[in-house]
């Protein structure tokens, strides 16, 4: 069974061949951490020393995971969908002696790899961002700044519902629109629970934001311990949502 | 509920039980008579169906249908569009389940394991665009747990071999037919499922195609069941039929003995000012329709009465050039039951 259901995951990263989301990946944070990087040279280094690397940090991560992360979840798990929605994928896929829970756990686990992978690419290219900053003549980067281990774990755990939703949504609507229209409105909504405190738990979009939030650990916990159990319930309902055979006409 | 069973060479519906002419059976008898068609036929068959129903919102697609493709035959469903054809192959490949009855395919009921034995192809090929053919092949043999040089002898099978770095975006449609192909017999499997398998394909394609699937069964030791709607392409390659209409199979049986007729149709080309005269001498004997283009047509014809038709022409001197001698064609069959259809459509 679970040597199955690698050789599913495998042949699920067949399919990813010569898509768009790779480069997708390297694309978005890279626009994030330009964006940044461009302002805080632009401001000089006069408004760099009122918040040091910590407000440039910060400035990163809220875009990243407010805006960007939720996007880019949306667009790998509508592109992933997309694989099959076009051209009578699921039929071929139920042609195959696998069973719908095996493929649906196949294409979370490639779709949370990938979401990994750009967490992983944007730490780095923050990193990489400051020391061109210090090249620039910009002060010397401090480890105490910010943990980046947290951010890349805690940013990782708190994208799992978004990518869960994300993948119920792609499933079971048969266009692109509708789940990055649906995300984009999720996460202006978000944009602003996020600033209040006893309101934010109430949308999942909020909870990478609220989980690196450094001064306030409670917050930081319940948001990782929401996403869990958030996780879970929703893993539950997309694997009936995988075993349920839509009505087709003859 | 009605089930018509055809009787050979004439075109009637019989009542099962006491064989006289019905234009329909009761439903209770269409219920019995499955489970005994199961016990009979069980051990040979590849496929089996029996009172199977399908319904899409009030729509019955379905209706009590019972079917059995033998082991080692190559088994044509015919059915005009709206059938059920694709909704009976979805079914056998577990992507459909029928509200009632029982399908039971290498003599196991469909389920996940079952599919390892089997290959299809249904409705419009399935691709990955992005992929080249062989990726695409690789990809379907990891899938089903195939070793790699399963993949070389489908693309060859397939004559493929040539494009197979081609990217399926940039394949023709007999291409992705021919690719859809390979993909269903990837390490020969036990039942074959093909709706529509000549689709898109070009004339010599299209031979290679049957060919290929008339040899299967042999080559392979596979069980071939297609769906298509050109006849000539059934008569030339299957050994069984089967012929839905309004989610029924009203008539299944092998080839030869649906079309097994003693009596033909014999068409002979006469020059024209002979027509009148040819038409006068032989309606005496025969049953001869009105004269077209030259060409008479006598029906119900023994073949072993061609001759004395010829002798009986020239000895009158009338000049022939042309004669066709032909018994029941499958499109003829299937022209029969479908009149037959609406006229107790038209009856109800």
């Amino acid at each position: 069974m679970l040597k199955q259901t690698l050789t599913v995951l495998l042949c699920e990263c067949t399919k990813l061949k010569r898509q768009w989301l790779i480069p997708l990946l390297f694309a978005c944070p890279l626009a994030v951490i330009s964006l940044q990087f461009l302002v805080t040279f632009e401001r000089g280094l006069d408004v760099f020393a009122e918040f040091g690397w910590f407000g440039y940090i910060s400035a990163n991560s809220t875009l990243w995971l407010g805006l960007m992360l939720p996007m880019l979840i949306a667009l790998v798990t509508t592109i992933i969908h997309q694989i099959e929605h076009k051209d009578n994928g699921w039929l071929l896929m139920s042609s195959f002696a696998i069973s719908p829970i095996q493929l649906f756990i196949a294409k979370f686990t490639i779709t949370s790899l990938l979401i990994v992978l750009a967490n992983l690419l944007m730490v780095c290219f923050i990193f990489i961002s400051a020391w061109l900053l210090i090249q620039l003549g910009f002060p010397k980067f401090e480890s105490t700044d910010i943990s980046f281990l947290q951010f890349f774990i805690n940013a990782s755990i708190t994208s799992l519902p978004i990518i869960l939703i994300g993948l119920i949504i792609s499933k079971l609507i048969n266009n692109f629109a509708a789940p990055i229209g649906a995300a984009f409105i999720m996460v202006i909504f978000a944009m602003s629970l996020s600033r209040s405190e006893s309101h934010w738990f109430y949308s999942p979009w909020t909870y990478p934001m609220v989980s690196i939030h450094v001064a306030d650990q409670a917050a930081t916990n319940l948001a990782l311990t929401l996403s869990l159990g958030l996780s879970v319930a929703l893993f539950i309902v997309a694997c009936t949502l995988y075993c349920w055979r839509p009505k087709q006409h003859a | 509920m009605y089930r018509f069973i055809y009787q050979k060479g004439i075109g009637l519906e019989t009542d099962l039980i006491s064989g006289a002419p019905l234009m329909y059976m009761p439903d209770d008898i269409a219920l019995i008579e499955p489970k005994m068609m199961l016990e009979q036929t069980m051990e040979q068959a590849a496929v089996k169906i029996v009172n199977a129903h399908k319904a899409f919102s009030n729509t019955q697609v379905l209706k009590a249908l019972n079917m059995t493709v033998p082991t080692g035959s190559v088994y044509a469903l015919l059915g005009n569009n709206g059938a059920g054809k694709s909704t009976l192959l979805s079914m056998l490949l577990g992507a459909l389940q029928p509200e009632q009855g029982e399908i039971r395919l290498l003599d196991e009921p469909v389920s996940t394991r079952l599919k390892s034995r089997l290959g299809c192809l249904i409705d419009a090929p399935a691709f990955y665009q992005n992929l080249t053919i062989k990726e695409f092949l690789s990809y379907c043999a990891k899938m089903k747990g195939l070793p790699k040089q399963c993949i070389d002898e489908a693309l060859t099978i397939v004559n493929l071999q040539a494009k197979q770095h081609t990217r399926l975006k940039r394949c023709s449609l007999g291409m992705k037919q021919r690719a859809a192909l390979a993909n269903a017999i990837l390490g020969q499997p036990e039942l074959l499922i093909l709706d529509e398998p000549t689709n898109g394909l070009d004339p010599s394609g299209i031979e290679e195609i049957r060919t290929l699937i008339r040899t299967l069964p042999e080559r392979f030791n596979t069980t071939v069941l297609f769906s298509s709607h050109v006849l000539e392409e059934v008569e030339k390659v299957a050994t069984h039929v089967g012929i839905l209409a309004q989610g029924n199979l009203v008539i299944e049986g092998s080839l030869p003995d649906l079309l097994d007729d003693p009596l033909g149709t014999l068409e002979v080309s006469i020059s024209a000012e002979h027509t009148d005269k040819a038409q006068t001498l032989l309606s005496r004997v025969f049953k001869v329709s009105t004269p077209e283009a030259g060409k008479i047509t006598i029906h119900q014809i023994e073949k072993s009465l061609c001759p004395q038709v010829y002798k009986s022409l020239l000895a009158q001197n009338i000049d022939f050039y042309q004669s066709h001698y032909h018994t029941q064609s499958l499109s003829k069959l299937f022209n029969n039951i479908h009149l037959s259809i609406n006229k107790e459509a038209e009856y109800a």
